[in-house]
């Protein structure tokens, strides 16, 4: 086996024992990163370290729509997160489901009601759905807030962090301080109009380097460094 | 009155574990999944009388349930009946738990008779804006239109106690449901965060409409089987259709415009704790499926609530300060305390001078505990530079309630202020006379002994004897001796046990006629019977007691001529 095999098969798998200052040289050059050259450090620092995965050998497909699911192995990985002591069952992602343990992880994270405010939730995850700005900026936010690498503003700090946001009249009072530290914290970059366009789908790539500059900024370890 | 003891403030009921994390060996171990009691983050609940309205829109094609021929059923009755039967019940009893702003006071909905109506319906049968395809879904703009036209259409009023729900239906031909999205456009009920409906408000007429999206929960993708797989009414796409309903219902009452009950930690109202748990309840004499709700009393989900214990507290002049906390003890006569409530907590907002404040706990008393006093205490935490607060209180009602709404006792008490506690005579205690312990129900006994001592001469063999005992709806005739049991000898002691039916108080018993009848053979002649003493007594489910205890040398002789003694109730008891 070559060691670039080697290395795109122990990425797949989610275990690449990258030394750190390789974490930014690509285990395989992806072919369909050309149109990407700001995006292609950070797609290869994530897959360099297992937190997501290529579509094929030689393929990341960056502007695919990033799933829930593929989103949530991700930040299961890349904050190794732990299983919570009891069970969130979805009816779509039952114990024998491949991302089982990452969607149990992660739920705890997802501030699905905050988010949904008022709604009568669903007993289906949806993992193959595009993952949307506002669970993006959720989920990191939580995840973040709890591991007190972000602060959760006030609630005066949380409206002067959205004063100028467009779509903020959107954002559920439950999830604005969530909104607002994503916001302060760079995890959410306001989009034309000034707006989270919290429906919004995210690419592969955005994902990449939402990932990429949260581990910078936030000083998180690399997943292949001792914890 | 107020006490001049200082007491030690009551513990308040605690808060279920809110969500923790914690890094452990670099993991982060997970947060705790368990529901939050909802908090009271200040804005208005519903009062009476709610109304429902039920708004159909079901255009050509589309149905509310295809397993049944004409695609309705019973899903439009069972829907309008439940707001028919909900009101006076233990489970619409769940929301006066929660009270709402009303001004400077607050103000809770009450459970009564007509506290909830079925304020109208609707079959529309327009055509969707959209296709309500997944690729073309409906928007919350388009189920606001639907509202304000159903108003317009039907010469319906909205108001502040007035909610409008929206069934959108299901293709029949397909069995594609009708999808639709939220106004963020982020959720919807095939993507995002999937759901099965939602509350919400839009302004209208210079207030607010309230209205709920109903999808057709059997056909919902997202997952909103609502735990319910066996029909409780022919129809299992009905019950789960009420069982969402009632989620959203009672949101609605609770946390009309966001901001009233819900867990800032979680976004969860007092539907989400309980999401999807269903029960089975009987409301006038009808049996739905509804969700679960969530108790703060319990903290837990409940499908009734009650008896219940509503303290409404004004304070005067001088208010209860924002990092003060304050207890209520609920006392028997005697002021031993048998339960503690939690009026205000050191992170709630203060009791502002001239404010009005509502607590409502679970009464978890039996019902013969009586409410002779309420104990009010401040505790104060006092900050850097800050002395011992100081509260007055105006006025105090303190109204026992049933589970169905029904006021087992109230109290009002109002002074000018009608209490001050301070940091040294921080507690008021107030008594409640108006809620005396209840009369206990009257024993009954359904079972009756006599216990006859025979004398000096005996009760033939051949010889009967009876005990006649006079009862409200005539006498009951038992028989002590029957002609073919053995004679009872010279000083002979002698049990009988007879049933009485029905079962009746000590009051009940009257006279009682203890008779002798000879049957005499050939060359007899009648009996003499000496009875020495008579024992009655009666005994039921609370034990027994004594109807009469006589005695003499003898008590009585029976004869032929004379064969009856007749004996008065509680006579030597």
């Amino acid at each position: 086996m070559s060691l670039a095999k080697f290395s795109l098969t122990c990425a797949l798998l989610g275990f690449v024992a990258a030394a750190p200052n390789m974490a930014a040289q690509p285990a395989v050059e992806f072919k369909d990163l050309a149109a990407h050259p700001v995006e292609t450090p950070a797609i290869n620092n994530m897959v360099s370290q297992g937190i997501m995965k290529p579509v094929g050998a030689t393929e990341f497909a960056p502007d695919a729509a990033e799933t829930l699911g593929e989103f949530v192995v991700s930040v299961h990985s890349m904050f190794n997160l732990g299983q919570p002591a009891k069970a969130t069952e979805f009816g779509d992602v039952t114990a024998k489901s491949a991302i089982y343990a990452a969607v149990q992880a992660v739920t705890p994270y997802m501030g699905r009601q905050m988010l949904c405010f008022g709604c009568l939730l669903g007993k289906n995850l949806l993992p193959e759905q595009s993952i949307s700005h506002a669970q993006v900026a959720m989920i990191m936010a939580q995840v973040l807030v709890a591991q007190k690498k972000l602060a959760l503003p006030t609630a005066a700090e949380t409206e002067a962090a959205l004063a100028n946001v467009a779509d903020a009249g959107l954002i559920p009072p439950p999830a604005r301080p969530y909104m607002a530290a994503a916001l302060t914290g760079g995890i959410v970059t306001l989009q034309s109009g000034n707006k989270i366009a919290l429906g919004m789908t995210h690419t592969r790539a955005e994902v990449a380097v939402i990932f990429d500059g949260a581990q910078k900024k936030f000083s998180l370890p690399q997943i292949n460094q001792p914890r | 009155m107020i006490a001049n003891t200082i007491r030690m403030p009551f513990r308040g009921r605690l808060r279920t574990a809110a969500a923790l994390t914690f890094l452990i060996g670099g993991v982060l171990a997970p947060r705790a999944m368990a529901a939050n009691n909802l908090d009271n983050n200040g804005g208005p609940t519903m009062q009476n009388q709610i109304k429902a309205f039920l708004i159909y829109w079901l255009p050509s094609g589309v149905v509310l349930d295809t397993s049944v021929t004409n695609g309705v059923g019973n899903f439009e009755s069972l829907t309008q009946q439940f707001y028919r039967d909900l009101s006076a019940t233990s489970y619409l009893n769940i929301v006066t738990q929660y009270p709402g702003s009303c001004g400077s006071n607050e103000c809770v909905a009450q459970n009564q008779a007509g506290a909830v109506a079925l304020g109208g319906f609707w079959v529309d049968t327009q055509a969707y804006p959209h296709a309500g395809s997944q690729a073309d879904p409906l928007g919350d703009s388009d189920i606001q239109n639907e509202v304000k036209r159903a108003i317009a259409q039907n010469h319906w009023s909205s108001g502040a106690n007035s909610e409008f729900f929206v069934f959108t239906g299901v293709v029949k031909n397909s069995g594609q449901e009708i999808e639709e999205c939220d106004s963020s456009g982020s959720n919807c009920t095939f993507r995002g965060i999937a759901f099965c409906a939602y509350h919400s408000s839009f302004g209208f007429n210079g207030g607010n409409a309230f209205y709920g999206f109903l999808s057709d929960a059997s056909f919902n993708g997202g997952g909103c089987d609502e735990g319910t797989f066996t029909a409780v009414n022919t129809q299992v796409a009905s019950d789960r259709e009420v069982a969402m309903m009632s989620h959203e219902f009672f949101e609605t009452i609770t946390d009309p415009l966001a901001n009233a009950w819900w867990d800032t930690s979680s976004g969860n109202e007092i539907g989400d704790n309980c999401n999807q748990i269903p029960a089975t309840v009987t409301m006038n004499g009808h049996r739905y499926v509804v969700q679960q709700q969530w108790s703060n009393a319990s903290s837990s989900c409940v499908s009734a609530f009650g008896p219940s214990i509503q303290l409404s507290i004004g304070t005067g002049g001088d208010d209860l300060r924002g990092d003060s906390s304050a207890t209520a003890s609920l006392e028997r006569p005697g002021g031993a305390s048998f339960e503690s409530v939690t009026l205000k907590t050191q992170n709630q907002s203060s009791w502002g001078n001239n404010s009005g404040h509502i607590v409502v706990a679970g009464f978890n008393q039996p019902s013969q505990t009586a409410l002779g006093q309420v104990a009010i205490t401040l505790t104060s935490h006092n900050g850097t530079f800050e002395t011992d607060d100081n509260w007055n209180i105006q006025n105090l009602t303190a109204k026992v309630l049933s589970a169905t709404g029904g006021v087992l006792c109230q109290q009002s008490l109002s002074g000018d202020p009608l209490a001050r506690l301070t940091g040294s005579a921080p507690t008021g205690v107030f008594g409640t006379p108006n809620c005396p312990p209840p009369v206990p129900p009257t024993a009954t006994y359904n079972q009756i002994t006599f216990n006859i001592v025979t004398g000096g001469d005996d009760l033939r063999g051949d010889s009967s004897a009876t005990a006649s005992v006079n009862l409200p709806g005539g006498a009951q005739t038992f028989t002590l001796k029957a002609q073919s049991d053995g004679g009872w000898e010279n000083n002979s002691d002698h049990v009988k046990t007879f049933t009485i039916s029905p079962p009746q108080p000590l009051s009940a018993f009257g006279q009682i006629a203890i008779t002798l009848t000879s049957h005499n053979g050939t060359f007899e002649t009648d009996d003499n019977w000496n009875i020495q003493s008579v024992n009655v007594t009666v005994n039921g489910s609370s034990g027994g007691s004594c109807v009469l205890n006589q005695n003499g040398t003898p008590l009585a002789r029976l004869t032929g001529s004379g064969p009856t003694v007749i004996l008065h109730p509680r006579a030597g008891c």
